[in-house]
């Protein structure tokens, strides 16, 4: 376990001595708050509308927690985008300078090296994940919205991380070329992605396949303020999956 | 300690090592010498587990490498061809980063830092981002890198590549200090490098060690049984007739204009005389006659240039 929170302060302290998480960060922020603030906007002036009409736009009426949903999904959609250029250095890197020699020839365990590195990229992602926080802050603080969808939202964000994170250092894996890995990764993720947006109402067992696969569905259950158990479990496995696949290209010696 | 009984790699349909057996023994420094691509950086990458060989046994004190890859891993250190660094960190924390991960306890590991820096001569730049730091201090980095958990078994892959002159004499110094409980592999280029530094040179040529022989005190020994023969009537093939006698084992010409000769006599002679008789006999006159040593430099040429050479040298 040392070893394994060594390799995490590492990645950490080479992380933030490049300006990118601080210049990712920012715009991340951005973009969140950007959109935040468009759909606020939209979302006053149909409220303005329904109460100027009463009931008669018909339905139950535009809540907070549309807002909410709309907002965490766009969230999933940019953490989707970030991910990505966040883990394609992560073993990619350490083959192309060599350093790889070092984490190899020392009595270092393959699982402590991944495990090292997911919990460092983890850390860094609950960084921007906790940067959202406005969102909610902003809403409790203007309405009333529901304390456990929020919290499940945040469950929901920090699942896709993981799912994400894993994802991109199994790409890392594959190429000694950052670029590569990163655009890999990319294409993986939005993959997953899609599969879910592309499947949503069709009922063809193929199509219901690549639905469950995909993690768009399972965690718009969380942004819905539904927690079960199925679905974390479909993370953690997801994680695993790709982690595992990891450990097995970095212990296979082909690449050294 | 560290054994190789017969290991082979092979990369795709090239053997870059072939059969090599090699045993060192502890406190022994040994000088891996050899052209580029004769297999010495697999060998180390081999001896350190960061390849696998394709057949054969590494043991490294004692334990196979491939039954406690942590046990042995512990145990050595290991300096890669390219220094293993990070750029983005400073060098205390790149050399705190490496000790915990080769299992230096919490306790004792400032004060190995600490050793290792001022060991290496790193004071000045401890508290600089290794990026920004000269080639021959990355080195010295990458060199402190290795020693940081005290190890046994050193293993350095050109240590001195990029260093000026008196960078050179300092990094030979602190491989000479290595004390004798010890063993240390390091490859090199430099001829010189063996003779100051090591007890004992391999030669490796594609892929296979062509020659093995032990410096130092042992030399001096065995080069009192070396001569140079000035020979006068060069005519007459002096080589050949002089390679029929019984009393030598080994003869060459060490530089085609001139006009001596080198001779090895057989380790039950001990006088030069009966060799000077013996060619008189055989009509090669001899001019004058003086002892000499073959230096590694002309040791490394005919060992590459002619194996035929080296397998009688082989000892």
């Amino acid at each position: 376990m040392r070893k394994l929170l060594a390799i995490s302060r590492k990645e950490l302290n080479v992380f933030f001595h490049s300006p990118i998480p601080y210049i990712s960060i920012g715009i991340f922020g951005l973009i969140i708050g950007y959109i935040f603030n468009a759909f606020l906007a939209k979302y006053l002036i149909v409220q303005r509308q329904q109460m100027m009409f009463g009931g008669a736009m018909g339905g139950g009426g535009l809540s907070i927690h549309v807002l909410l949903q709309a907002t965490f999904q766009n969230i999933h959609f940019f953490l989707m985008l970030t991910i990505p250029f966040l883990t394609m250095r992560s073993i990619a890197e350490e083959r192309a300078n060599q350093t790889a020699a070092l984490l190899f020839t020392v009595p270092l365990r393959v699982s402590q090296i991944l495990g090292g590195k997911f919990l460092s990229l983890m850390a860094v992602m609950l960084l921007y994940i906790a940067y959202t926080a406005f969102v909610p802050i902003f809403c409790f603080v203007y309405s009333t919205p529901d304390l456990s969808m929020v919290l499940y939202s945040y469950v929901g964000l920090i699942c896709l991380a993981m799912a994400y994170v894993s994802l991109g250092i199994f790409c890392s894996t594959l190429t000694k070329n950052q670029m590569l890995a990163g655009v890999l990764a990319f294409v993986f993720c939005i993959s997953f992605f899609l599969f879910g947006v592309l499947t949503r109402d069709s009922t063809h067992i193929v199509a219901q396949v690549f639905n469950y696969l995909s993690v768009t569905g399972h965690v718009q259950n969380f942004f819905k303020g539904v927690f079960s158990l199925k679905d974390v479990m479909y993370f953690v496995s997801f994680s695993f999956f790709w982690l595992f696949l990891s450990h097995q290209m970095l212990e296979g010696q082909g690449w050294r | 300690m560290i054994e190789l009984e017969h290991v082979y790699k092979r990369f795709g349909e090239r053997f870059a090592v072939k059969d090599v057996t090699l045993k060192v023994p502890t406190g022994q420094v040994v000088g891996f010498l050899g052209p580029n691509g004769a297999g010495k950086s697999t060998t180390m990458k081999m001896i350190t587990g960061l390849i696998s060989p394709t057949e054969g046994q590494i043991r490294v004190c004692g334990r196979d490498i491939f039954d406690y890859p942590m046990e042995t891993k512990e145990v050595v250190g290991f300096l890669p061809e390219t220094p293993p660094l990070y750029l983005d960190m400073l060098v205390t924390d790149y050399l705190k980063f490496v000790g915990e991960i080769r299992g230096v306890s919490a306790k004792t590991l400032r004060s190995r830092v600490d050793h290792v820096i001022s060991h290496c001569q790193l004071d000045e730049v401890r508290h600089r981002l290794i990026g920004n730091l000269s080639k021959g201090y990355k080195q010295r980095v990458g060199i402190a890198q290795a020693l940081i958990h005290d190890p046994q078994v050193i293993v350095l892959d050109e240590p001195t590549i990029g260093l000026d002159p008196a960078q050179i004499l300092e990094i030979r110094q602190l491989m000479r200090s290595f004390s004798k409980v010890r063993t240390v592999i390091l490859s090199t280029h430099i001829m010189q490098e063996v003779t100051a530094v090591c007890d004992r040179v391999v030669i490796i040529n594609e892929g296979q060690i062509v020659a093995d022989r032990l410096l130092g005190q042992t030399q001096e020994h065995a080069d009192s049984k070396d001569f140079m023969l000035d020979v006068v009537n060069w005519d007459k093939d002096p080589v050949s007739l002089v390679k029929g006698l019984s009393m030598v084992t080994q003869v060459f010409r060490r530089d085609p204009a001139g006009t001596e000769l080198f001779v090895k006599l057989n380790g039950a002679m001990t006088d030069i005389y009966p060799l000077v008789e013996a060619c008189k006999e055989r009509g090669v006159i001899v001019r004058s006659v003086r002892p000499t040593s073959l230096n590694i430099e002309d040791f490394y040429l005919s060992v590459i240039s002619g194996q035929e050479h080296a397998k009688e040298m082989v000892q």
